[in-house]
C-alpha cells in the first residue's frame, strides 16, 4: 500500500476514533439530569441516546463539508482543499488533519478522566487550529472571518461559548422557578411522575439534536481527507460508508456513556428534582435548537451545564456547588488553548520525523496516552452502577476516591488535587497560544 | 468586526427571547398540567386515593397535548434541517432553503 493511503486510513480512523469521544463526552448533555432524577435507569438513558444519536447522524444530509472553514483556512469556500497542501497525495493537509485529530482525543480523554464536562467541538476546533498554527503560521487560522458575518475562532467558538452558558442559566432558572410556583401545593405522586415523563421528551430531542450537529463535523473531516489525497472528488456529498461508520461511531460512544461526566453533571453540580431537571433539559433543548434554526453555532455542553446551574439558581434553598461549577468554567476556558497545544505539538513531532512514520508516531502517541488514562480511570471505576451515588462534597466526588484516599474536609484545596498538576501546564499553554 | 459583534449580540438577544417563551414556557405549561391533575386535593385526608376531577383532568391532557406537540415541532425542525427544508409559521409547513 502506498504510504499517503496508509496515512489517509490513519486520518480516517483517528477520526471515526474521536467521533467515539465525541459521543461519550456528549451523552451527559442529554441524560445527566434524567439519569440523576431517576426518569430514566441510566443504561436505558444511553442506550436510548445512542439510538437518537444514530438516527440523528443519518437525518444531516446537507453536507458539513465546509466545517474546518470555521477556524482554519486549508479548504477554500466550496469545500476543496487548499491546492498548495495537495503535494504528495496531500500528506501536508492530512498531517494538519490528524495532529488536529489526536490533539482533541488527547484533551477529550483527559476532560473524561477529570470527570469534567468540557466541549467536544472546542477541543477539535482548538486541535485543528494548533496543527495549523503549526503547519502554516498564524496566517493559516480564521481568527475573525471577513468581519461581515460572526464566523472565525472568535465569531463562532470564543464569543458563543461565553454567551450561551448565561443564556442557559437565565432560561433555566426563570423556568424552574416557574414550574416552582405552579405546582407549590401540587401532591408528590403527580409531581415527581409527571415531571419525568416532561424529561423524557425533551431528553430525546437533545440527544437527536446532538447525532445530526456532531457527527456531521467527522464526516466533513473524513471527507475533506479524501479529497486531498485524491480518493473523492464530489464537494456536494459525503460518501455513504463515511457517513454510516461515523454515525456508529458516535452511536457506540454514546452508548458506552461517560458516566464520570455524567455523574459530574447530574450529581456534582445541583442536587436535581425531577422539576428541575425538566426545566433544565427544555432550556436546553430550547436554546440549542433555536440558535442552530438561526444558524449560531454552539456547543451543546455549554448550553447543558448552564442549564443545569440556571435550574439550581432558579429554585429556593437549592444549593449549587460552586467549587464543581468553577472546575468546569476553567476546563471550558482551557478547553481551546489546552487541545491546540496539543495538536501543535503532535504536528511538529509528525513533521520533524516526516513522512508515513512521523503519522505512525502520532498515532502511537495518541493510543499510548488514551491506553494510560483508560487503566488510570479503572482506579476509580464510575458506571452504570454507582453513577448516582451520593456526591461526597468533600472531596473529589467524581472519582469516588476508595476510602484510603478519601480526602481531608478540612482542607479547603484538597479534591483540586488532579486540577492543581493541570493548572500550571495550562497556563503555561494558554501563554504559548496567546 | 463590529458589525459582526453586534449581528451576535442581536443573535443572542433574539435566541435568549424566544428559548425564554419556549424553554421555560413549556416547563411552565407542563407543571400547569400536574397542577391540574393535583387539584381539589388539599383537604383530602388518604392522597393515595385521590383522584383527579374530569375537568382538571381534560385541562391537564390539553397542557400535556400542547407540550408534546412543542416537541414534535422540535423533531420537525431537527428533520427539515437535515433535508434542507426550514419550517415556517404559515402553510405550507415546509419551505426550501
Amino acid at each position: 500500500m502506498p504510504s499517503e493511503l496508509v496515512i489517509l486510513s490513519l486520518v480516517v480512523v483517528t477520526a471515526l476514533l474521536f467521533d467515539f469521544t465525541n459521543g461519550f463526552h456528549d451523552t451527559a448533555n442529554a441524560m445527566a439530569t434524567s439519569i440523576a432524577t431517576k426518569a430514566f435507569k441510566p443504561k436505558t438513558a444511553v442506550t436510548l441516546s445512542a439510538i437518537l444519536n444514530l438516527i440523528g447522524a443519518f437525518l444531516s444530509v446537507e453536507v458539513a463539508l465546509t466545517v474546518t472553514n470555521s477556524v482554519v483556512n486549508i479548504q477554500d469556500a466550496s469545500g476543496a482543499p487548499r491546492p498548495e497542501l495537495l503535494q504528495d497525495g496531500g500528506q501536508a493537509l492530512l498531517l494538519i488533519v490528524l495532529a488536529g485529530l489526536v490533539g482533541a482525543i488527547v484533551w477529550n480523554l483527559l476532560t473524561w478522566l477529570l470527570g469534567l464536562p468540557s466541549s467536544s467541538s472546542h477541543a477539535l476546533f482548538g486541535g485543528l487550529v494548533g496543527a495549523t498554527m503549526a503547519g502554516l503560521g498564524t496566517a493559516g487560522v480564521n481568527w475573525l472571518g471577513d468581519g461581515t458575518k460572526p464566523d472565525g475562532v472568535v465569531g463562532k467558538v470564543v464569543i458563543p461559548a461565553l454567551m450561551s452558558p448565561a443564556i442557559a442559566i437565565v432560561v433555566a432558572g426563570v423556568g424552574t422557578m416557574l414550574v416552582h410556583k405552579v405546582t407549590k401545593h401540587v401532591l408528590a405522586k403527580y409531581r415527581d411522575t409527571g415531571f419525568r415523563w416532561g424529561q423524557i421528551g425533551s431528553a430525546s430531542l437533545v440527544a437527536l439534536a446532538h447525532g445530526t450537529n456532531d457527527a456531521q463535523k467527522t464526516m466533513g473531516i473524513i471527507t475533506l481527507a479524501l479529497i486531498a489525497s485524491g480518493q473523492w472528488t464530489d464537494l456536494h456529498q459525503v460518501p455513504f460508508w463515511v457517513k454510516l461508520a461515523c454515525a456508529l461511531a458516535i452511536a457506540l460512544g454514546t452508548y458506552s456513556g461517560g458516566w464520570r461526566i455524567i455523574r459530574t453533571m447530574g450529581k456534582g453540580l445541583v442536587e436535581l428534582t425531577p422539576p428541575q431537571g425538566m426545566a433544565a433539559e427544555f432550556s436546553t433543548a430550547s436554546v440549542v435548537l433555536i440558535s442552530s434554526h438561526m444558524g449560531f453555532a454552539l456547543s451543546t455542553t455549554h448550553v447543558a451545564t448552564g442549564s443545569i446551574l440556571g435550574s439550581g439558581l432558579g429554585k429556593k434553598g437549592a444549593k449549587v456547588n460552586w467549587r464543581v461549577a468553577g472546575r468546569m468554567v476553567v476546563a471550558w476556558g482551557i478547553t481551546l488553548p489546552a487541545s491546540a497545544l496539543m495538536g501543535a505539538l503532535m504536528w511538529f513531532i509528525g513533521h520533524s520525523v516526516g513522512g508515513l512514520f512521523g503519522a505512525m508516531i502520532i498515532t502511537m502517541i495518541m493510543v499510548a496516552v488514551s491506553a494510560w488514562m483508560y487503566r488510570h480511570s479503572l482506579r476509580t471505576r464510575i458506571d452504570k452502577n454507582n453513577v448516582n451515588a451520593d456526591w461526597s462534597d468533600n472531596g473529589k466526588g467524581a472519582s469516588l476516591q476508595p476510602a484510603a484516599s478519601i480526602p481531608d474536609p478540612t482542607h479547603p484545596r484538597e479534591g483540586f488535587a488532579d486540577l492543581k498538576e493541570l493548572e500550571p501546564q495550562s497556563e503555561r499553554e494558554l501563554a504559548e497560544v496567546s | 468586526m463590529m458589525h459582526a459583534l453586534i449581528q451576535l449580540l442581536e443573535g443572542g438577544g433574539e435566541v435568549l427571547i424566544f428559548s425564554l417563551i419556549l424553554g421555560a414556557g413549556l416547563p411552565t405549561l407542563f407543571a400547569a398540567g400536574v397542577w391540574a391533575l393535583s387539584f381539589g386535593a388539599k383537604g383530602v385526608d388518604d392522597v393515595a386515593e385521590h383522584r383527579p376531577h374530569l375537568i382538571a383532568k381534560i385541562f391537564a391532557g390539553l397542557c400535556f397535548a400542547g407540550v408534546v406537540l412543542a416537541i414534535l415541532g422540535g423533531i420537525f425542525i431537527i428533520v427539515g434541517h437535515g433535508f434542507g427544508v426550514t419550517l415556517q409559521a404559515g402553510w405550507p409547513l415546509f419551505v426550501s432553503k
